[in-house]
């Protein structure tokens, strides 16, 4: 429990952040409702007392100055899409909002990267990136999120299987720290064993080291050419089975996304859509898998799209849907978009879990899972990255009274996560920790590797003012 | 520093409680486990301990702890900047006999290994199972942890990155004995603070790595490699981000001069294919056809003609593969044979700033009237330079040495440039990343370290410890 102790916000202290930030700060009624939460609202709701949209790495720099000074909480936001309630100000206080610093500054294409501000919008800097023959790798569900969060979350996406998580394109960063000194961590370089790595240390870390005003991200040639396959299994563990066999054959998918036949049918109904077959030569769709792969050329994929089809078949997969026309392709991943929008549209109360496992162990999770649904009272919906291991698990309840519900819903997660951590997973793959799991990341990891994070905060924040109750710093309720 | 000496009691410890078949102590210890590879400091270790196991690292450790005893883990002793030397004396750990594979899963495509498998180990197994290791640094005798430890780049990190990358899960021994799993069998990890990423690099400072699982990738069924001269250098590394820039991504791309080939050649008594130009660059290309690599490499050829190559040699033959990647090799202990005493400078510059970077160093040679023979990972921006001193007096050594590197570090700061690609900062060059990140940064490690080894005795006066 902590010791440490915060001011509340005064008049003389907004009009030294007013004087720090013109024109760019918001306080009380001006600062609208959706600043309380995340899309996550499970994890509890709290208004921050001012809200700083802010604009430059300096007026960041000067604001955490006051804060830390004046002992004031601070929590960064970014697009707010978060699942663990990491943009919430528990404690009120400060919030400052990247949102406004959403400028693209600029590519070097001899070392490939791209450097911007920490508002850019996934979605923006994906398309600008096209435009330019590039890719941004990274590819998390979320398209307006911005790339800010996505780096404190080290978001993963769909395209990990392949190229790997955000963590893998950060080369370099401005962080204002806590105490509002400016660094500038990681370089353009491609390599580097230059002390500790601080980049990677600030990745991941939910807003509680630092506040991250500018990035270097590396970026790749755009693939000239992709396809998309659906294919459906009888079973989901035939389905999980066929992952391995892909990449000993060689072949690399870009993205390898399992969904299982009833959350597809929900979402098809949600979008007024029907795209995924259900019933194949007398069999009953039980599991589809979703890949894509690129390439450089058609010929190629032609290629590649032949030998998966092999696999896949070999596999035990009832058949093969080449989406070879863009609106095939469009359609089929707009289903794989909309699966958590269509499970929140449906359901009032909702939680998750985000755990990952190995490849393998896919199938005995999630029939563990399954398995919990009846004595907790909660229906349980699933999907997840196959080619990487990362399932997303909601308990979904229309009539429980929430109470109820959030104390079923605890026992379910100790449950799972043990399963877990027998199959030698981790409580989150994508989504982070926040203040929605920190519970369950103390039993998890135990008390050396918490006392050690925590000592890590206190090093970059002394007075443990940003964004506290988080990760791993808890405050008293 | 304020260590406990090492005594009588100590050592009847670890006599009684460790097989006194792998404990040495006093006379017993080799000369060797004195220094590394570069052998620029030198302080001989109290106890030397080759452990066998998790639990035994851990006694060691809490040992260590709770009387105060400064310790070291060594590898294989490969290092370059000193950072496994004992500069206290004290316990040196060591890890080649925990030597062994423990799994391959090949279903997941990862491989977990104890800490003192050599790289050339591990590469031969998976690749006799035809899988594949990517990291590649120049010294294959290297132990995996040791490469975790200095995260460790080499010839392959243009395609497939450096040692970083491959590493998902580690069994860390805290300096006071707990046992800590970081990471795991998995591909993704948003679960707190990056501390598996935080150990890799970190030199043996924080913890002391037990085991590690590693990632792995099918095996390139086909590689081919192109060596193409050029009449100066700047040509040859003005060639190289315009293949980048044409989206081509080979698997290694190395530069060499024609002054290190021929100490090379000398020192292996071969003869490298040609050493008619000034500069060459060798490249390699991986994929899994013959017709998926040559139409890879045919682009890039003709790339390199129309920038300005004399020529394109297709290394094919098992003979001319031998000759040049055996030079290549050889290349770090041809020079230190060339030379009495030398001292390394491992910067990375931005790809594009590597041309400028070497005119920079030709014209402190000629400035300074000193040799500083260079090779290095073109692709990458990683430059290998070494300071010889030839017939230098003592005195003159140490004063040109210094006055060398500030003039390479400032450089490299200037290009937006770091202290090391991947030989690490070990005690050689903390001064120089301290220039690099000023105060605050290296006090941010100083904490960190602190949070780790609040008694500092885990490898002391490295890294971030001036
Ligand atoms: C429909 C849907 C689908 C999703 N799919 C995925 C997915 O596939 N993969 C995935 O990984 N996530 C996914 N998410 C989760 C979410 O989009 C990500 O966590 C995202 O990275 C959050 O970005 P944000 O801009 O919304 O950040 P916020 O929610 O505003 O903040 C997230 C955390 O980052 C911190 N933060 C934000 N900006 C900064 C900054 N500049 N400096 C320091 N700290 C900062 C905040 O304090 C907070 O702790 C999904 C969410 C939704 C709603
Ligand atoms: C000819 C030659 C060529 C080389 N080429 C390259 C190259 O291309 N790329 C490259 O990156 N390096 C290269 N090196 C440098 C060297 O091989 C690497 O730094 C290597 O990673 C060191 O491994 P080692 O087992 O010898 O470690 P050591 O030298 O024994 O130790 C290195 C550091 O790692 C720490 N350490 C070792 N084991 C552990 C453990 N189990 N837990 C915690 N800490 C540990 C030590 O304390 C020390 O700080 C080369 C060296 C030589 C001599």
């Amino acid at each position: 429990m902590s010791s440490y102790q915060y001011n509340q916000v005064t008049p003389e202290i907004i009009e030294a952040i007013k004087a720090a930030a013109p024109g760019h700060v918001l306080v009380g009624d001006q600062i609208n409702e959706d600043y309380s939460h995340d899309e996550m609202s499970i994890y509890g709701k709290a208004m921050p007392d001012v809200l700083i949209e802010a604009t430059t790495t300096e007026e960041v720099a000067a604001v955490m100055k006051i804060c830390n000074d004046n002992k004031i909480p601070v929590t960064p936001s970014g697009a707010r899409t978060a699942l663990t309630g990491g943009p919430v100000s528990l404690l009120g206080g400060v919030m400052i909002s990247t949102t406004k610093m959403n400028k693209i500054l600029g590519y070097d294409k001899e070392n490939f990267v791209v450097t911007i501000q920490p508002g850019v919008l996934l979605n923006d800097l994906a398309e600008d990136c096209l435009k330019q023959g590039l890719m941004y790798p990274p590819d998390p569900g979320e398209k307006f999120a911005t790339v800010g969060g996505n780096v404190s979350t080290n978001a993963g996406g769909m395209r990990a299987v392949k190229y790997g998580t955000t963590r893998d394109y950060v080369r370099a960063m401005t962080v204002v720290l806590p105490t509002g000194e400016i660094v500038h961590e990681g370089a353009t370089v491609s390599k580097t064993s230059s002390g500790y790595s601080l980049l990677n240390l600030m990745i991941g870390s939910e807003g509680t080291l630092g506040i991250i005003t500018e990035m270097t991200l590396k970026v790749i040639a755009n693939p000239k050419a992709t396809i998309s396959m659906i294919v459906p299994y009888e079973k989901l563990d035939d389905a999980i089975a066929t992952v391995p066999k892909f990449f000993l054959n060689h072949l690399s998918p870009q993205a390898l996304e399992f969904m299982e036949r009833d959350v597809v049918d929900d979402t098809e109904k949600f979008l007024g859509k029907n795209v995924y077959p259900k019933q194949m030569e007398g069999t009953e769709v039980g599991a589809y898998v979703l890949a894509t792969f690129d390439g450089n050329s058609e010929d190629e994929l032609m290629d590649i799209v032949e030998k998966a089809s092999e696999v896949v078949l070999e596999a035990g997969a009832i058949d093969v849907l080449v989406a070879d026309t863009p609106q095939l392709m469009r359609d089929a991943w707009a289903v794989r978009s909309a699966l958590l929008e269509a499970i929140e549209a449906n359901t009032t109360l909702l939680d998750e879990c985000d755990v990952v496992v190995p490849v393998t162990k896919i199938p005995e999770f999630l029939t563990y899972a399954k398995s919990l649904e009846k004595e907790h009272g909660f229906t349980i919906k699933s999907f997840g990255h196959a080619g990487d291991g990362n399932l997303h698990v909601y308990t979904c309840s229309n009539d429980m009274e929430e109470a109820e519900f959030n104390k079923q819903v605890e026992d379910f997660m100790k449950k799972v996560y043990a399963k877990a951590t027998e199959e030698g997973g981790l409580i989150s793959g994508e989504h982070g920790i926040g203040c929605g799991k920190m519970e369950y990341l103390k039993d998890f990891v135990g008390p050396v590797n918490m006392r050690i994070m925590k000592g890590i905060k206190e090093v970059f924040d002394p007075n443990m003012i940003l964004n506290p109750g988080k990760v791993c710093y808890e405050i008293q309720k | 520093m304020d260590y406990k000496k090492f005594d009588e009691q100590d050592l009847n410890f670890f006599l009684e409680n460790f097989d006194r078949k792998r404990v040495f102590y006093g006379k017993e210890i080799r000369e060797d486990y004195s220094h590394d590879e570069m052998g620029t400091i030198a302080h001989y270790p109290d106890i030397l301990i080759q452990v066998v196991s998790t639990e035994e690292v851990s006694k060691v450790m809490k040992y260590a702890y709770d009387h105060h005893l400064p310790t070291v883990v060594r590898g294989s002793g490969t290092g370059l900047v000193g950072a496994c030397v004992p500069v206290f004396g004290g316990i040196m750990i060591e890890t080649t006999l925990m030597n062994h594979i423990l799994e391959l899963d090949t279903d997941n495509l990862t491989v977990t290994v104890e800490p003192g498998v050599l790289l050339m180990e591990l590469s031969k197994y998976v690749e006799d199972n035809d899988l594949f290791y990517p990291p590649d640094p120049g010294e294959k005798s290297a132990t995996i942890a040791g490469n975790i430890s200095t995260n460790a780049g080499g010839m392959r990190a243009v395609k497939y990155g450096v040692t970083r990358d491959y590493v998902r899960g580690l069994t860390v021994v805290m300096p006071d004995g707990q046992v800590l799993e970081l990471g795991g069998k998995i591909v993704k990890n948003s679960s707190g603070y990056g501390l598996k990423d935080l150990v890799i690099g970190s030199e043996g400072t924080l913890c002391v790595i037990t085991k590690a699982i590693l990632k792995l990738v099918p095996l390139p069924q086909k590689t081919i490699s192109l060596l193409v001269p050029f009449d100066s250098f700047s040509e040859a590394a003005a060639v190289v981000p315009k293949i980048i820039k044409a989206k081509h991504i080979p698997t290694a791309m190395e530069f060499m001069e024609r002054g290190t080939i021929l100490f090379a050649e000398e020192f292996l008594g071969k003869k490298f294919p040609d050493t008619n130009s000034a500069a060459y660059i060798l490249l390699t290309f991986d994929g899994n056809s013959k017709e998926q690599v040559e139409a890879e490499y045919d682009s890039v050829a003709h790339l390199c003609l129309n920038e300005g190559a004399k020529d394109v040699f297709i290394v094919d033959t098992d003979e001319r593969k031998d000759s040049v990647w055996s030079a290549r090799g050889a290349f770090l202990e041809a020079i230190k044979a060339s030379t009495p005493e030398m001292d390394e400078c491992d910067v990375v510059v931005p790809r594009n700033r590597v041309a400028d970077y070497i005119d920079f160093s030709h014209d402190l040679e000629k400035k300074m009237g000193i040799r500083i023979p260079s090779f290095g990972h073109a692709g990458d921006g990683n430059l290998h330079l070494y300071i010889c001193r030839d017939k230098m007096d003592d005195v003159t050594w140490k004063r040109t040495l210094k006055e060398a590197f500030d003039q390479l570090y400032g450089k490299a700061f200037e290009f937006d440039g770091c202290v090391s690609g991947e030989h690490g900062i070990g005690y050689a060059k903390r001064n120089y990343l301290e220039e690099d990140y000023g105060d605050y940064t290296m006090n941010l490690m100083v904490g960190i370290k602190k949070a780790f080894d609040p008694n500092n005795i885990l490898n002391p006066q490295k890294v971030c410890e001036c």
